[in-house]
C-alpha cells in the first residue's frame, strides 16, 4: 500500500500551523493531538503515535499537578505540549523515505541545493548528535572533566574541548561527504528519479479533505 | 583500462605529493597499492577517480587515462558511470537512511527509470549478498555490513573501475574473507580493481600485482609469487606489515593482583545486547588482548571496565576494593579508535598536560613521556595536523603522564602500516614494563601475538575462551 | 565573470554548509533546552538567543571562512528555520529566510566573508533578528496569539510574555543583549580558529 505523498504532509503542516494559532482552548489542542495520532496510525507509524500521545498526556498531567504550585514548570510543560501536534505532522515527513521526499520536493520546484540540504539534515542530525556523545566519552575516557565539579571549575576549557573536536570532525565529514557526492552523481544535471512511485492522487485529496474537515470541526465546533 | 604516464601531482597546500608515476591496469585485473602511511597511495586513488584536480586542488602533470577518457574532464554523471569508489570511513559516505535507498541513490541521481534501477538493484544485491538487509536502517548495521552496502552502492551502475581505500581497516577476519569473495566475483566480470591497503596477505588470492609506493614514487612492482617470497625482514624494512611476528617472550610474572573482574554483565536497554558473566584477573604489568568478531561486545566490555558504562551485574575490584564507576574512570585510560575525539589542545605539549595542575613533578613527567614516545620533534605541532599513528602516540604519551594504572587501546593498528604496528608494539611493551596493565581490543593477530600475555575471546557477549596463545580457529 | 562563477555555491559548499549547520542546530537545541529548564522565563526571553549566538560562533566562523561565498547566511537561515519547524513552529521558516536575505545584503561586496568586521556585524545582526523574529506573532496577531495561549499559560506567564515581547523598549534590550553576546562569541570564535584550525592548516 502506498503511503501519502510528501506534498500532502506539507499542506497539512501549513493548515495545522494556521489553526494552531487560532486554537484558544486546551481541548482543541488535545483533539488535534488525537487527530494527528490517527494520521500517524494511518501511515502505519503506530509506535510513534503511541509515543507522542503518551508524552503529551504526561506533560498535560504534570502541568495540571504543577498548576498552582510552580508556575514556571506549568508554563514550560504547556509550551512543550502545545508544540506536539505540529511536531507530529513534521514526523510524518521525517520518518518517510528521503528518496521519495527528494522527488516530491523536486516536483514542487524546490531548488536542488535545498533538497540536498534537507536530505543531509535528516541523515546527519542523528550522526552529529552521536559525535557529541563520542566527544564527551572521549574526555571521560581520558579522565578529563569526569564530574560536574571539574566542569564548573574551568568552563572555558570545557567549551574549547567540546568545540575543537566537533569542528575538526565537521571539516572531515564535509570533505569526505563532498567527495562522495561528486562520485555518486549528485552534481549531475539530470532530473532525479525514484524507484518508488510518487504522485499526488485521489488518496491524498481524500486525506486532505478529511483532515481539513476534522480540524475545522475542532476549531468551530468546540 | 587505467593508464598513468609520468604523472606528477602536488597539493596546493604543499602536502605530500606523487612524482613520476607510470603504470597501467587491464580490465579484470586487481592491483593493490601498498606502502607507508602518507606515501601517496590515497593521492593516486584520487587522481584515478578525477577528484584530483577537480575536488582537491593542486598541480597535476603527466597523462592520466581511464577507459580512453581523461578523468578530470568528466562531469559528475560520467564519473558516476565509470567509477565505483568505497572510502575508508563508512560514517561519511551514506546519504540515505535505508539500505535500499542508499544503493539506488546514485542511479536515481543520474535519472535512470524506476524499472531499470530495480533490475540493477536485484542484480547487485545478489552479487554482494545482502538480500536480507534491504529494508534495514543504515545505522543498525555492523561495520562489515556497512562495508557491503557501500560496495553495492558503488557497483550498482556497473562501473568499469572499482576503487577501494583501505577496505579491511574496520573488518574482522570473517568480514575480510567475505570481502575477498566479493572482489573475486567482481573481478570475473572484467572490472578493474585498485585497492590501497596495509593488510596485504588476505589479498593474495585475488591480486595480480602489488605496487609499492614510497614517498610519492612507485619503487617496486611485485607479482603474486614475488610478494610471497618476500621475507619478514625485507617487508619491515619497507615499512610494510610482516607476515608473522616473534611471540612475546618477556614474562617475569607478577603476583600483584590489580584488577579482579567477577561475573560482570551489562546490557544495552534498547537492543538488549551486551556482555554476560565475564571473569578476568589482571596482574601488574600484564597485557591482555580481547579478540572476537565485530559486535561480540569487546568495546562494550572495555567501556564498562573504564567506567563509561555502568555494569548491570557483577563487580570490578581494584586492588582488592570494589570500584564504582567514578573511581574506574580515574584509574583507567581508554584510547579510542578514532583519535579525533580525544585531542583538544593546540599543541602536543599542552595536550599532554591538559586539565592537570602544572607542578614540578608534572614537568618532569612530561619531559619523560615526550622522550619515551619520541615526540620531541612534534612538540609544537597542532595535534590535528598529525597522522593517525602520531595522534595515537600523543594520547598514549598523555596517558603515560597520568596516574592511570589500566590502559585500554581500541583497535590501535587499524589503518596502520608496518612501522605503525612495530611502534605500537614498542609502546605497549614500554607501558607494561612500567607496571601498567594494557588491554588491547583488536582483530590484528600479529599485534596480539607480539604483545600479549593473555587472550580473551568473546562471542555474542560471552567469554568463550581464555588462553595463553592466539587461536586462529576457535569455533 | 570569472569572479561571479567563483562566488557561486558548488555542491561541495552546500554539503559543507549542511554539515556545519547541523552542528549549529545541535548546539542551539541543547542551549534552548538548558535555558528553558534551568532558568526563569525572564532570563530565557532576554538571553537565550544571545547565548545561542555566543556558543555557535566558533562553528560558524570556521564554516564561513571555509566556504566564504555568497549564500552562506541565507542557507544558515534556512537551516535555522527548518530546525524550528521540526521543533513545532513552522511559521518561523519564512522569517528566517528573510533574516538570511538581510544578512546577505549586509555581506554584499568582495571577499567580505574573510573580513572579520563585516562578518562579525552580519553575524550579530543575524542573531538579533532571530531574537526579534520570535516576537512577530506578538506584533501582528497579538490578540489571537494571546487568546491562543490563555489556557496554557498562567496569568503571570502571559504578563511576562507581553512585558518582553510586547513592548519596544524590551525588544530593544533583547536586541542589544543578543548583539553584544554574539559579537563576543564571534571574537572568541575567531581566536579559537586562529589557535586551532589555522594552526593545523585545516581551512
Amino acid at each position: 500500500m502506498r503511503k501519502l505523498d510528501n506534498r500532502t504532509y506539507i499542506i497539512l503542516l501549513a493548515v495545522s500551523t494556521i489553526f494552531w494559532f487560532l486554537f484558544n482552548k486546551n481541548i482543541q489542542i488535545h483533539l488535534s493531538v488525537a487527530l494527528n495520532a490517527l494520521l500517524l496510525v494511518y501511515i502505519k507509524e503506530h509506535n510513534k503515535a503511541i509515543k507522542f500521545v503518551i508524552t503529551y498526556l504526561t506533560m498535560v498531567i504534570l502541568a495540571g499537578l504543577f498548576a498552582n504550585k510552580i508556575a514556571l514548570m506549568y508554563i514550560i510543560l504547556n509550551m512543550l505540549a502545545r508544540s506536539i501536534p505540529l511536531v507530529m505532522v513534521v514526523t510524518c515527513i521525517i520518518v518517510g523515505n528521503s528518496s521519495e521526499l527528494m522527488l516530491s520536493l523536486q516536483k514542487i520546484k524546490v531548488p536542488k541545493p535545498i533538497i540536498v540540504m534537507i536530505c543531509i539534515l535528516i541523515r546527519f542530525f542523528p550522526v552529529l548528535s552521536k559525535e557529541n556523545i563520542a566527544i564527551r566519552n572521549g574526555m571521560k575516557a581520558r579522565g578529563l572533566f569526569s564530574n560536574w565539579k571539574d566542569f564548573m571549575r574551568n568552563p572555558f576549557l570545557v567549551y574549547e574541548c567540546f568545540m575543537v573536536p566537533l569542528i575538526i570532525r565537521c571539516i572531515k565529514l564535509s570533505d569526505e561527504l563532498g567527495a562522495t557526492a561528486e562520485l555518486r552523481g549528485l552534481n549531475a544535471d539530470k532530473k532525479r528519479t525514484c524507484i518508488y512511485e510518487v504522485y499526488f492522487g485521489l488518496k491524498d485529496i481524500c486525506a486532505l479533505a478529511i483532515y481539513g474537515a476534522a480540524i475545522g470541526l475542532i476549531y468551530f465546533g468546540v | 583500462m587505467i593508464k598513468f604516464q609520468n604523472v606528477f601531482f602536488s597539493y596546493s597546500d604543499g602536502d605530500s605529493s606523487i612524482k613520476d608515476i607510470t603504470f597501467s591496469i587491464k580490465p579484470g585485473e586487481c592491483v593493490v597499492l601498498c606502502g607507508r602511511s602518507g606515501s601517496g597511495k590515497s593521492t593516486i586513488l584520487r587522481t584515478i577517480s578525477g577528484l584530483i584536480p577537480v575536488f582537491y586542488e593542486g598541480e597535476l602533470k603527466g597523462k592520466v587515462e581511464i577507459d580512453r577518457q581523461i578523468p578530470a574532464e568528466l562531469d559528475s554523471e560520467e564519473r558516476a558511470n565509470l567509477f565505483g569508489v568505497v572510502f575508508q570511513d563508512p560514517r561519511s559516505q551514506f546519504f540515505m537512511n535505508s539500505v535500499q535507498d542508499e544503493i539506488c541513490f546514485v542511479a536515481e541521481n543520474i535519472g535512470l527509470s524506476a524499472h531499470e534501477i530495480r533490475q540493477k538493484l536485484d542484480e547487485i544485491v545478489g552479487v554482494v549478498g545482502i538480500e536480507g538487509l534491504l529494508s534495514k536502517n543504515i545505522d543498525e548495521l555492523s561495520s562489515g555490513q556497512k562495508q557491503k552496502v557501500a560496495l553495492a552502492s558503488s557497483l550498482i551502475l556497473q562501473p568499469k573501475v572499482l576503487i577501494l581505500d583501505e577496505p579491511t581497516s574496520n573488518l574482522d577476519e570473517d568480514g575480510v574473507k567475505v570481502l575477498i569473495k566479493i572482489i573475486k566475483k567482481i573481478k570475473d566480470r572484467g572490472i578493474s580493481i585498485i585497492i590501497s591497503e596495509h593488510r596485504l596477505e588476505p589479498f593474495n588470492e585475488v591480486v595480480n600485482r602489488f605496487l609499492y609506493i614510497d614517498r610519492g614514487m612507485l619503487r617496486k612492482v611485485w607479482s603474486k609469487e614475488e610478494f610471497e617470497s618476500l621475507d619478514n625482514e625485507s617487508l619491515s624494512k619497507l615499512g610494510l606489515r610482516p607476515k608473522t611476528i616473534n611471540k612475546n617472550t618477556k614474562n617475569k610474572k607478577s603476583n600483584d593482583l590489580i584488577l579482579d573482574i567477577e561475573s560482570l554483565s551489562f546490557h544495552y536497554k534498547k537492543t538488549k545486547l551486551g556482555i554476560d558473566d565475564i571473569n578476568l584477573k589482571l596482574y601488574k604489568g600484564e597485557v591482555v588482548s580481547l579478540l572476537g568478531n565485530n559486535g561480540a561486545g569487546k568495546t562494550t566490555l572495555c567501556k564498562v571496565i573504564s567506567g563509561l558504562l555502568k555494569e548491570n551485574g557483577g563487580s570490578i575490584k581494584y586492588r582488592g576494593k570494589v570500584a564504582n564507576r567514578n573511581l574506574r574512570n580515574k584509574f583507567c585510560y581508554f584510547v579510542m579508535q578514532d583519535a579525533d575525539y580525544q585531542l583538544y589542545s593546540d599543541s602536543v605539549v599542552s595536550e599532554i598536560s591538559i586539565g592537570k595542575k602544572i607542578t614540578e613533578k608534572l614537568k618532569k613527567d612530561m619531559v619523560d613521556s615526550l622522550d619515551a614516545f619520541s615526540l620531541n620533534e612534534l612538540k609544537d605541532r597542532h595535534p590535528a595536523s598529525l597522522s593517525g599513528g602520531e595522534k595515537q602516540r600523543v594520547i598514549l604519551a598523555a596517558a603515560y603522564c597520568s596516574d592511570a594504572d589500566v590502559y585500554i587501546l581500541d583497535e590501535p593498528t587499524s589503518g596502520m602500516d608496518g612501522d605503525g604496528l612495530h611502534s605500537i608494539i614498542k609502546w605497549v611493551k614500554l607501558l607494561s614494563e612500567k607496571g601498567k596493565i594494557v588491554v588491547i581490543i583488536t582483530h590484528d593477530s600479529l599485534l596480539a601475538e607480539a604483545t600479549s600475555d593473555k587472550f580473551l575471546y568473546l562471542e555474542e557477549g560471552k567469554q568463550i575462551k581464555e588462553g595463553k596463545k592466539v587461536l586462529y580457529e576457535y569455533n | 565573470m570569472n569572479n561571479e562563477k567563483q562566488n557561486k555555491l558548488k555542491m561541495r559548499d552546500i554539503i559543507t554548509l549542511s554539515i556545519f549547520n547541523i552542528a549549529i542546530i545541535v548546539i542551539m537545541f541543547v542551549t534552548k533546552m538548558c535555558t528553558m529548564m534551568l532558568t526563569t522565563p525572564a532570563f530565557d526571553y532576554l538571553f537565550y538567543v544571545g547565548i545561542m549566538g555566543l556558543l555557535c560562533a566558533p562553528v560558524f566562523v570556521v564554516m564561513s571562512n571555509k566556504v566564504a561565498k555568497r549564500g552562506t547566511y541565507l542557507i544558515t537561515g534556512i537551516f535555522g528555520g527548518l530546525f524550528i519547524t521540526v521543533m513545532g513552529s513552522p511559521w518561523f521558516l519564512p522569517v528566517m529566510i528573510v533574516v538570511g536575505i538581510v544578512c546577505e545584503i549586509i555581506m554584499i561586496g568582495q571577499d567580505t566573508y574573510r573580513n572579520p568586521k563585516r562578518n562579525g556585524i552580519a553575524y550579530s545582526v543575524y542573531w538579533a533578528l532571530y531574537a526579534l523574529g520570535s516576537a512577530i506573532p506578538m506584533f501582528f496577531f497579538k490578540e489571537q496569539y494571546l487568546n491562543s495561549l490563555k489556557e496554557s499559560y498562567t496569568e503571570e506567564g502571559i504578563k511576562t510574555l507581553v512585558r518582553f515581547y510586547g513592548s519596544w523598549d524590551m525588544l530593544l534590550l533583547i536586541a542589544v543583549i543578543t548583539i553584544v553576546l554574539s559579537a563576543i562569541g564571534f571574537i572568541v570564535g575567531k581566536k579559537l580558529m586562529k589557535k586551532h584550525i589555522e594552526k593545523a592548516k585545516l581551512v
